[in-house]
């Protein structure tokens, strides 16, 4: 009887402890209307490291983890904000007040994300899929700093000022003049 | 009586146990949850490419990706190493990934499909159709939601191409590519400053 009733005992308790985790709502699709013109794609890549010596007193061995990952970044201006006072037209000239270019996209896919080296000694826990986003993330964060160091926004106003005097000259404008943000300052 | 007195004396010593080793258990996996920090390295540029890409449509969702294995046999209940399988009923091992994402559709303006033939009294502008230019990833909109047991970095990668292909086809319910055209058209429209008669072509 004792077994039984011990049994009993301890399923119910442990169902009654049974968590609630239900999946996340998601959010409908959203759509939204834009106007985008990409001039630049930048393919940056990093190694990410990771090493995790034993600080306390109950950790034993190392963890140490190397992860290769590559970014697709594009730049390029929004032709949204090409106002309308922003073109004008006297005559055979146009002229185009460029808005200021800026980053249109930012991709780390999943395909070009591997991990090359993995360490662990001891008794030290394996990297879980969620230590790894963790430090792609940062990883991430880190590209993006970097970005501003890079001629990534200077080149792709560049390209977009060649896009828009090649579009307006090819509709027979004789002249085109595109005063860039940087010129303003 | 005395059954029932040892009983609860039993009780009251699990408990005791049982909430002295929860709290040593937080304790220690507290001080190891702090966040680790990568390296300082270098970011290399490996490629510059110009492009000309005219984005008219973005389409942002997020997927739910899940992935459970269950044990092949029941579990004994007469075992207690196997209450623990019980009580997460049955489950040997789970990953759940949440994937936000942006689907852009646009216009993929190469020299050699995009052209603009001008005469005096007309501008005939041949257009590439829309198509579907970026879908745009990135860890930082990537949550690993529940993980449970060992996975491996190509069982996620697996998921993760999963949730991408859901986005793309939940995108392409809304008939995107139309939507785009119709943006384009507005867009170009609104960027043409002449008199001359405008005729605007997809090919």
């Amino acid at each position: 009887m004792k077994p039984i009733l011990y049994t009993v005992f301890c399923t119910l308790f442990l169902l009654a402890c049974e968590e609630k985790n239900p999946l996340p709502e998601v959010d409908a699709g959203d759509v939204r209307n834009i106007g985008l013109l990409s001039t630049t794609e930048y393919t940056v890549g990093k190694v990410i490291v990771v090493n995790d010596s034993a600080v306390e007193w109950y950790e034993f061995g190392d963890r140490k983890i190397l992860i290769s990952c590559h970014a697709k970044v594009k730049a390029g201006i929004d032709l949204k904000e090409l106002k309308d006072g922003a073109i004008k037209v006297v005559g055979n000239t146009i002229k185009i007040e460029l808005p200021p270019s800026k980053i249109t996209s930012f991709t780390m896919d999943p395909g070009d994300i591997h991990t090359e080296m993995e360490d662990i000694t001891g008794f030290r826990n394996v990297f879980t899929q969620e230590d790894k986003n963790a430090f792609m993330r940062q990883g991430e964060e880190s590209i993006r700093d970097e970005l501003d160091n890079t001629n990534i926004l200077k080149d792709a106003e560049d390209n977009a000022v060649a896009f828009l005097v090649d579009f307006y000259t090819q509709q027979g404008f004789e002249k085109v003049i595109v005063k860039r943000e940087s010129d303003k300052q | 009586m005395n059954n029932q007195k040892r009983l609860i004396i039993n009780l009251v010593i699990l408990t005791v146990v049982g909430t002295l080793g929860y709290f040593a258990y937080t304790w220690i996996s507290g001080s190891a949850d702090e966040e680790l920090k990568i390296q300082e390295t270098e970011n290399n540029i490996q490629s510059i490419r110009t492009i000309a890409e005219i984005s008219t449509v973005n389409y942002r969702d997020e997927v739910v990706i899940d992935s459970v294995e269950y044990y092949d046999t029941p579990a004994n209940i007469y075992n207690p190493l196997d209450w623990y399988r019980k009580y997460n009923r049955d489950v040997k091992r789970r990953l759940t990934l949440i994937i936000k994402g942006d689907i852009r559709y646009g216009l993929d303006v190469a020299d050699e499909n995009f052209s603009v033939e001008s005469t005096e009294d007309s501008l005939k502008i041949v257009l590439p159709e829309p198509t579907l230019l970026d879908v745009i990833l990135s860890p930082n909109r990537t949550e690993v939601y529940k993980e449970e047991g060992t996975w491996n970095d190509n069982e996620r990668k697996q998921m993760e191409m999963k949730g991408k292909k859901k986005l793309i086809s939940n995108a392409e319910k809304f008939k995107l590519k139309e939507k785009a055209r119709e943006n384009a058209l507005e867009l170009l429209n609104s960027m043409i400053k002449t008199n001359k008669k405008i005729s605007i072509r997809f090919e």
